[in-house]
């Protein structure tokens, strides 16, 4: 065998090689991450929407018609019946509505916060402006909807400027425009935080392990502050929104007795 | 009716000799000390093992070419995976040796390990691709020499398709429907739970040997066809210049040296660089 010809063989067997090597080195993962994007967006078609909610869901689901209808309707009550008093209003910029499959990594969407997102559970990206909730595989409408009807809230409260409040506080608000009852959340048997722990929580809490106390706990704190003294609350809310940090103490009473107090509305009639 | 080995196998002479050193042989003791040195370092230092394995993190990302090669020597610790060595060890001891010495060493070290690192590249692939179909599958790992071994059984089989082998040591089948027979075999054994052996390597490996095997010949055919033409081209010009070189020689005869024109000259000069084109220098 000749010398040219080893040569060009040697150089048609190393070529191919070296090149995929670099290649992928350079665009290995840029490649993987649009080929994935690009197969997200096939499979979570954008659904045009009149409000400012755009919805993705995945394709053949069928459930565009009733997240969209629960979303719009959960707005229009929500604006009704604290648009004044919370400050609450439609949101002025558009929010991408992601419902996911049991298999969809959150990740593909861009979004960093989602990363144990378990099934009809429901998370708010701030930064990307974008609610992502997880599917089980048999779709449980009534839990998607809560899980919607949650993240939404955030987003109302998101844009009246909660990032600037008490975690507690958002958390409370939370569940009062999701419509909790007063009385589902008192009938719950564990132990709750007292209301210095509430006022020290911080967004950590309310997704560690003892998340559903301090949910629990912020929700009844703020139903109670709403049903027994409204003025304190709404002047405290108020200064809150300004990003003022008001004083619980001074604003609504002193914690000792307040905790007290919210103790005996907690006990059942 | 099936030949015997004897009558087929062009080797069979020298396969019987212990003593030959053969590459093959090498690569044996090497895919062995693999073998145990895998069962201390998964145990002592599971981070040293890491670092030969193939991963796309590591070896693409980082660059780390040594483990496009490397890999293959780093064998399972696993009871499945046994019979598959013992297999491959016999593979490369009967057949390997053969084709070694059919198609020369170097050839068949280049075939070795161009298998194995295409079977790199194809894992990486794999590796890059497959989590964007299907995001929870788990992808095996890139380790054993089956790649190698099996681009070196397809080159063999391409080479000696009718040759017969013993399948598992006591059925007598041609060779490439054992290698079919196995291949299914290992793909089915790859693919359960128990083995978790990624099968890039093994589809990258056969489809390499494949396209050796395919692209090589043409190759040949087209290196064979360019140097037909130029020889072709180049008796045609001696021809040409042997007949235009006798005229001229005809009229330096009747009418001296210095009739020539420039044109002739030329002629003349290019006539002698043609005709002492093919003879050797003397002292080469």
């Amino acid at each position: 065998m000749s010398d040219r010809r080893t040569t060009v063989k040697i150089a048609l067997l190393v070529a191919p090689l070296l090149s995929s090597v670099l290649v992928l080195h350079a665009w290995g993962d840029p490649m993987a991450g649009g080929l994935g994007r690009a197969i997200c967006n096939w499979k979570y078609p954008e659904r045009g929407h009149p409000s400012q909610f755009v919805l993705r869901v995945p394709r053949g689901s069928g459930v565009e018609a009733w997240a969209a209808r629960a979303i719009d309707e959960f707005v229009a009550q929500a604006v009704k019946d604290h648009g004044v008093p919370l400050a609450i209003q439609v949101p002025a910029h558009p929010v991408t509505v992601i419902l996911l499959d049991p298999d969809a990594d959150p990740v593909r969407f861009g979004s960093t916060i989602a990363d144990e997102l378990y099934p009809n559970e429901g998370v708010f990206d701030a930064a990307r402006r974008m609610i992502l909730v997880r599917m089980e595989r048999k779709i449980q409408q009534e839990l998607v909807i809560a899980a919607l009807r949650q993240a939404v809230a955030r987003v109302l409260l998101h844009d009246a400027g909660s990032s600037r409040w008490s975690p507690w506080l958002t958390e409370g608000l939370v569940g009062r425009l999701e419509g909790t009852r007063a009385a589902e959340s008192r009938s719950w048997t564990g132990e709750l935080p007292t209301l210095s722990e509430i006022l020290r929580f911080s967004e950590a809490d309310f997704r560690g392990h003892n998340r559903l106390a301090c949910i629990r706990g912020a929700r009844l704190l703020t139903a109670f502050l709403m049903d027994r003294m409204p003025e304190n609350f709404d002047y405290y809310y108020k200064e809150e929104r300004a990003g003022l940090r008001p004083l619980f103490a001074e604003r609504i009473g002193d914690p000792l007795r307040i905790d007290r107090e919210w103790r005996e509305w907690l006990q059942p009639k | 009716m099936m030949p015997a080995w004897e009558d087929v196998s062009p080797y069979t002479e020298q396969r019987t000799r212990a003593h030959r050193f053969s590459w093959t042989n090498l690569l044996i003791i090497l895919n062995l000390t693999g073998f145990v040195i895998t069962g201390f370092l998964s145990k002592s230092n599971p981070g040293a093992l890491a670092a030969v394995e193939f991963d796309k993190t590591t070896a693409i990302g980082q660059l780390q070419l040594w483990q496009f090669f490397s890999y293959s020597f780093v064998q399972l610790i696993d009871a499945v995976y046994i019979p598959w060595l013992i297999l491959g060890v016999y593979f490369l001891y009967t057949i390997g040796n053969e084709l070694e010495m059919e198609i020369g060493s170097a050839r068949y070290l280049t075939l070795y390990f161009a298998c194995g690192a295409y079977g790199a590249v194809s894992h990486a692939l794999l590796q890059y691709f497959v989590p964007v179909f299907v995001p929870d599958y788990a992808l095996g790992r890139a380790a054993t020499f089956c790649a190698p071994v099996l681009g070196i059984a397809t080159t063999a089989a391409v080479t000696w398709p009718r040759r017969p082998v013993l399948l598992l040591f006591f059925l007598p089948m041609r060779l490439r429907s054992a290698l079919i027979g196995l291949g299914l075999l290992w793909l089915v054994c790859a693919f359960t739970p128990w083995l978790k052996q990624g099968l890039g390597p093994s589809i990258g490996a056969v489809a390499t040997a494949l396209a050796i095997a395919a692209l090589e010949p043409r190759l040949n055919r087209s290196f064979d066809r360019s140097a037909l033409r130029r020889d072709r081209d180049r008796f045609l010009e001696e021809v040409d210049v042997r007949r235009r070189t006798d005229g001229i020689l005809d009229k330096i005869s009747r009418e001296g040296i210095d009739s020539l024109t420039r044109s002739e000259r030329k002629i003349l000069k290019q006539a002698s660089l043609i005709l002492n084109r093919g003879k050797a220098k003397p002292h080469e």
